[in-house]
């Protein structure tokens, strides 16, 4: 090992100092030879190279060879570089940002000690649902069945913390079991672990920052937590916690939750379990329903309310849900980015190989082996892949950069991203670049194969051409540029569309007076919903004598959650015999005063009446274009419809009202959406303030307004434009997503139709010279070559607008995402490449009849 | 003049190395002259076997070299053994020797 070590050391030294090293040997060699009294220079190269072999193995040698040829070669050829380049690394850059957020959020297992054993334990109800939380005593169960190698459990709250500095916020707080810590491996920042007996406080890094600016004396500060005093142990990561929520700020002992004085119900624990070593989750499973069998025998009455239990393991939490649309649709798009840069490799490989053939022959019969050639081309492949590498590395740092850039930087109390700080995942970006290597070798190693399987003398001789369509290989380059066009169309119509939809909810949430408004959301843990409607009723009637507030509503609106979602419902409309509608998807409930706060109009009818909107009389109101759509030119006040679910009628409503904006759901312009008075929902409704004067001011004097007069409530108030602007980030940064996907596939739709059919019009050469010679005039040329040029074009548009179409209704439909409203995206994609192609035929043709024609009768390139 | 040496391959580096340990330090020329004239013109080594060869050894580290000025006051590289070269030399004449009774026992029997 040692004696090797010097060795390659030597070697070292003779390859930094080779120049030297070798014409010492030369001279030493050279007065040998005088001394000897021989002449016979020549023979001294060779043995020159005899004894330079000892030194540095001649194919290490060759290889440097290879890469300054290779290196050589691309510098020449400058724009295929650049081409090849910029696509490859357009299209590696894409994926690997893409992918890397994906793996990050949702992916990755738990960042959790060992999280990939980590299971969540749910209990599922007779209707498959996420059933009710569990109780402490069956925590105990579990744990003491020793069914898993352990089980913890916490539960969320939210309180009302009073920070050392600055305001009193409603603060996500957890409340944990004991070994919650030890089962997470919770990281700690500052401070000490809780042990057994502890009744202090931990906070999580984010909170230490934001709430306390990172005070280096943050252990041992008392917070106000519900009014109740305590002292803040420790500071922990959030990355622990996102097994939990990732936006939780204080962590307390369970055993601590009664001086809280909050209204836990008895069942408000979640579980976590760690699966044992070498086991599976199946096995997991199958213990666990035992345990829980047991329990379910033994202690639960209502036997009809809920299977045992079932277990989920390692799921990833995320917003699968609100992004459901871009999390998928991009990465799709960025693949066929990927897919369409290969393509573009492969064709401009293809076009070269053509290209070299001459070279090829040249160093073959000059002695080159077969081998050598397939090794030069190998090393120009990795040299242009590893340069692809590099630049598509850098490529998606810069994208992670911006989308950072694209995060909200105010945060809505409660609120918590999804993820920060991603990096480029190294696996991902491997496997992208793996896959362009691949691609590379595949198609560059075509040049070496198809030179040395030619006949070395045919082809040093000017090959004859005959048109493009007749050359061999050009079949498969039709085919490409049909495939790439093809995905191309899809590319942009999916773009298009993926951004009609992010606008239609910028159109949307534009359609509000956002400015003034602030909203107020109630915590009443373990309350029941009448009790918590009721709160809020009284939150409402103490916030009304504000002298900032100038209106109030209550709302229950899912509209900022989901990205039009079926309901399932069908809607059927009296007169209307037998016919039913699929219902709008979006529906929200509404108190009276709701269009005051949000500044929007009627067209026909009223709004609801207090009395309408607390006992959620059988009235809606619905927007204009379901209005138009269904009485054009009438007032449908008065007239009756009613939502069937699962083949049940509901009561009939009497429309109410028609809004005059376009949307109150994310539908798209022009669908349709109906809103019902608020009693009728289940959920509990957040207040909706529209104040006047600072909203800041505004928003300090609501939260001591509530917290002064009453002491069991946690308010979280928030202007809504911070929430809005929360809940447009993932459809922004989708949009900007989806925007420079467009852009690479328009860049490299472009790039790849240029090199092609320059490429084929430049392998005419030869016989646009004969035609000119013969007398043909430059247009008449031009004329014949755009037309062949343009058949081809066309032929792989149409298919792709008919991929791209298909290929849209089958994501429309598993997506559930906006069709493209109108054909004119599909007419300005076409028209768009169409102008590219023409403009890649046109230069070259024309270049092509400038070439005087008796070079291009000499031509042979 | 001699046959061309035309032995087993690794012969040439124990010559080299045996003449070394002989006269040392010796030039290029020196050696090819020592060998030439120790098997009286058997051995006549050319330049474009001795200088890989001596560049091999470099390599191994089992001699090493200097400029110096040879007798006739010209710049020449005088080649000298290492420890490791001694070593080597010492295992190398080891092995040949039993190589080279096994050899005679085939080619002479008794």
């Amino acid at each position: 090992m040692f004696y090797a070590l010097r060795k390659l050391t030597r070697q070292i030294q003779y390859w930094l100092h080779r120049g030297q090293r070798e014409r010492e040997l030369r001279e030493e060699m050279e007065e040998h030879r005088r001394m000897r009294g021989a002449g016979s220079i020549a023979r001294t190269s060779a043995h020159m190279e005899d004894a330079r072999a000892v030194w540095i193995p001649p194919a290490l040698e060759s290889l440097v060879q290879d890469v300054r040829y290779g290196a050589r070669q691309l510098i020449q050829h400058r724009l295929f570089t650049c081409v090849c380049l910029s696509g490859l690394a357009l299209g590696i850059g894409l994926n690997s940002a893409v992918f890397s957020v994906i793996e990050a959020v949702y992916w990755r297992p738990f960042p959790v000690k060992e999280g990939d054993r980590v299971v969540r334990i749910y209990r599922i109800d007779v209707n498959d649902r996420t059933g009710s939380p569990f109780s402490e005593d069956e925590l105990r169960h579990y744990q003491e069945s020793g069914s898993l190698e352990a089980v913890t459990g916490y539960s969320m709250e939210t309180t009302l913390a009073e920070w050392p500095r600055g305001a009193a916020l409603s603060a996500l707080t957890a409340f944990v079991a004991p070994n919650f810590f030890d089962m997470i491996g919770a990281e700690v920042v500052k401070g000490r672990m809780p042990d057994e007996e502890d009744t202090a406080i931990w906070i999580t890094e984010t909170a230490w920052k934001r709430r306390m600016q990172s005070d280096p004396d943050v252990i041992g500060s008392k917070l106000l937590l519900n009014n109740v005093p305590f002292t803040i142990a420790g500071v922990i990561s959030n990355r622990s916690f996102s097994v939990a929520n990732s936006a939780t700020e204080i962590i307390l002992p369970l055993r601590t939750a009664p001086r809280l004085r909050l209204a836990i119900a008895a069942s408000h624990l979640r579980l976590l379990g760690r699966v044992p070593h070498g086991s599976t989750i199946d096995a997991a499973h199958t213990s666990l329903d035992v345990v829980a069998q047991r329990w379910f025998a033994e202690h639960v009455q209502d036997k009809r309310i809920y299977r045992p239990l079932a277990v989920r393991a390692r799921l990833a939490e995320g917003t699968q849900g609100e992004t459901a649309g871009p999390a998928v649709l991009i990465p799709v798009a960025s693949i066929l980015v990927l897919i369409i840069a290969c393509a573009n490799l492969t064709n401009l490989l293809l076009a070269r190989a053509e290209a070299r053939r001459a070279e090829m022959a040249v160093r073959l019969s000059l002695g080159a082996s077969r081998f050598r050639l397939v090794r030069q081309l190998l090393t120009e492949c990795f040299l242009l892949t590893s340069m692809a590498g590099v630049l598509g590395l850098a490529a998606a740092n810069g994208m992670l950069r911006i989308a950072a850039a694209m995060l909200p930087k105010y945060l809505p109390d409660d609120a918590s991203l999804p993820w920060v700080d991603v990096g480029v995942n190294q696996v991902v970006f491997l496997f992208t670049l793996a896959l362009c290597a691949a691609t590379a070798i595949l198609f560059g190693l075509v040049p070496a194969l198809e030179a040395t399987r030619t006949e070395v003398s045919g082809s040093l001789k000017t090959q004859s051409r005959g048109v493009a369509g007749a050359a061999p290989g050009a079949r498969l380059r039709s085919a490409l540029i049909a495939i790439q066009m093809a995905a191309c169309v899809t590319l942009l119509v999916l773009t298009a569309s993926l951004h009609g939809s992010m606008s239609v909810i910028d159109d949307f949430l534009n359609a509000f007076n956002a400015k003034p408004v602030i909203q107020v959301r109630i915590f009443m843990p373990g309350v029941t919903p009448e009790a918590s409607a009721q709160a809020i009723d009284r939150v409402r009637g103490q916030l009304r004598e504000l002298p900032s507030v100038q209106a109030t509503a209550i709302t229950v609106f899912p509209f900022l959650r989901t990205l039009g979602r079926g309901s399932g419902a069908e809607l059927e409309i009296e007169g209307h015999t037998g016919v039913r509608m699929p219902a709008p998807g979006m529906d929200g409930y509404l108190s009276d005063g709701g269009l005051d706060v949000f500044g929007m109009r009627l067209t026909y009818g009223r709004e609801f009446t207090a009395a309408e909107s607390r006992l959620g009389a059988p009235v809606v109101l619905i927007n204009e274009p379901m209005a138009r759509d269904w009485w054009p030119n009438e007032s449908p006040v008065g007239r009756r419809i009613r939502i069937w679910r699962k083949g049940e009628a509901g009561p009939w409503q009497e429309i109410a009202g028609v809004i005059a904006e376009k949307t109150i759901g994310e539908g798209g312009a022009g669908s349709h959406s109906m809103l019902y008075p608020l009693g009728n929902s289940r959920m509990p409704g957040t207040i909706q303030l529209k104040v006047s004067g600072d909203r800041q001011a505004a928003i300090s004097a609501i939260r001591t307004a509530i917290r002064d007069r009453n002491a069991d409530i946690v308010p979280s108030v928030n202007s809504l434009e911070t929430a809005v602007e929360f809940t447009r980030w993932a459809p922004r940064l989708a949009s900007a997503g989806s925007l420079s996907i467009a852009i690479a596939s328009l860049w490299m739709a472009a790039v790849g139709l240029y090199g092609v059919t320059a490429y084929l019009a430049s392998r005419r050469t030869k016989e646009i010279g004969i035609r000119m010679a013969l007398g043909a005039t430059a247009s008449v040329v031009v004329r014949m070559m755009v037309r062949q040029g343009a058949i081809l074009v066309t032929t792989g548009l149409i298919i792709g607008m008919f991929v791209a179409i298909a290929a849209e209704r089958v994501l429309a439909s598993t997506l559930r995402l906006l069709p493209a409203r109108s054909a004119v995206t599909y007419l300005a994609v076409l028209g768009f490449l169409g102008a590219v192609a023409f403009l890649a035929i046109l230069a070259p043709s024309i270049r092509a009849t400038r070439v005087a024609p008796l070079d291009a009768l000499r031509y042979d390139g | 003049m001699g046959k061309r040496l035309d032995l087993l391959p690794g012969t040439l580096d124990l010559l080299i190395l045996k003449s070394l340990s002989r006269i040392q330090p010796m030039h290029g020329y020196g050696i090819a002259q020592y060998l030439s004239s120790t098997t009286d013109g058997v051995f006549e080594v050319d330049e474009g076997s001795l200088y890989p060869a001596l560049q091999r050894l470099l390599l191994e580290g089992w001699v090493d070299s200097e400029w110096g000025k040879s007798e006739n006051n010209r710049r020449a590289r005088f080649y000298s053994l290492t420890a490791a070269g001694t070593r080597q030399l010492r295992k190398d004449q080891a092995e040949f020797d039993r190589l080279l009774e096994a050899m005679l026992r085939v080619l002479r029997p008794a």
